[in-house]
């Protein structure tokens, strides 16, 4: 959730145009897991970043993803936005899910980014 | 399609539906103190950065206040069919005018009282209900659960519009109460 809500206070606000910077957050919980949800818009041109970043994510495996982690870690210095791009490995090991996201066909100048993460429960 | 591309597009349609009816904050679930606290403290940021005049942010806030005590002592006697103490309360901003609304599950045998007592209050004036005000103050003792019936009056008099209220029974002796209160926005009283 922490990681979520970071992302989305990073990016969600970059576009200065008042319908587009509404962003959502939804907590939902089924049976055997809770769901954390963000939707923001992205301006079109920059959707292939975070697409790339999250296919790179979901192809790896716990292992791959913890050796990506220390990569980085090692030698990334942080992005304008004031991430080091480790949020979405974060979210990707501590949910031990796959990342789904789409992105949505608002206008010609946006997207709207919704990624959603399912944290099992543990019994 | 998998349910998980449903659950993602229901996010974004759930999103689009918060747009297309106003919504500036929505928040469903269960309801104690803290949470109360929290969801008042996001909505008076959200106001805030909306740039709303402060006396219309005093009366949104006091109507929210208001709603969300109602629910917090109301709620948790009904539990929908999972089991769960279930409300949802959402604040939007309609052209000028703000909305406050609140919904949650109560037993069909209030709804009488409560519809009488709402009934009441939107059948008077300004003037009037400042008067049943004081009425109520001098004559009522403390309910059950701590309210002397002065929720809706307030509620009607900061809004200055009629509180608008419907049931939906949900069968099992329970109904889905909701409460919209609209809140005119204090520049636009000024000019009349």
């Amino acid at each position: 959730m922490v990681e979520c809500l970071q992302n989305l206070a990073r990016y969600g606000r970059q576009e200065a145009i008042t319908r587009y910077d509404h962003s959502v957050f939804v907590i939902s919980r089924q049976d055997d897991s809770y769901s954390i949800s963000t939707g923001n818009y992205v301006g079109s041109g920059k959707v292939n970043s975070p697409a790339n970043k999250l296919e790179a994510i979901n192809s790896m495996d716990t292992d791959e993803l913890k050796m990506l982690f220390k990569q980085i870690i090692q030698s990334s210095y942080a992005s304008e936005g004031g991430g080091a791009g480790l949020g979405l490995i974060d979210i990707a090991r501590k949910s031990g899910n796959k990342l789904n996201y789409q992105f949505f066909d608002v206008n010609d100048e946006f997207h709207f980014f919704v990624k959603k993460t399912n944290v099992d429960l543990e019994n | 399609m998998s349910t998980e591309a449903g659950s993602v597009n229901f996010i974004y349609d759930f999103h689009t539906n918060m747009e297309k009816h106003n919504l500036i904050l929505a928040y469903e679930g269960e309801f104690t103190q803290e949470i109360t606290k929290s969801v008042l403290a996001m909505a008076e940021r959200n106001l805030d950065s909306d740039g709303a005049a402060s006396s219309t942010r005093k009366k949104v806030f006091n109507v929210m206040v208001e709603c969300l005590q109602n629910i917090c002592k109301h709620h948790d006697k009904v539990l929908d069919e999972e089991g769960r103490k279930s409300a949802i309360f959402m604040i939007g901003k309609i052209g000028e005018e703000y909305v406050v609304i609140t919904g949650n599950l109560l037993e069909n045998d209030v709804i009488d009282n409560l519809k009488a007592r709402i009934d009441k209050v939107n059948s008077l004036d300004k003037d009037e209900l400042k008067a049943y005000h004081k009425e109520v103050i001098r004559n009522t003792e403390i309910s059950e659960v701590g309210g002397a019936g002065l929720g809706f009056i307030d509620m009607a008099r900061k809004a200055g519009h009629k509180l608008l209220y419907d049931f939906k029974p949900g069968g099992d002796g329970i109904s889905f109460y909701t409460l919209y209160i609209r809140i005119s926005n204090a520049k636009r009283e000024r000019n009349k």
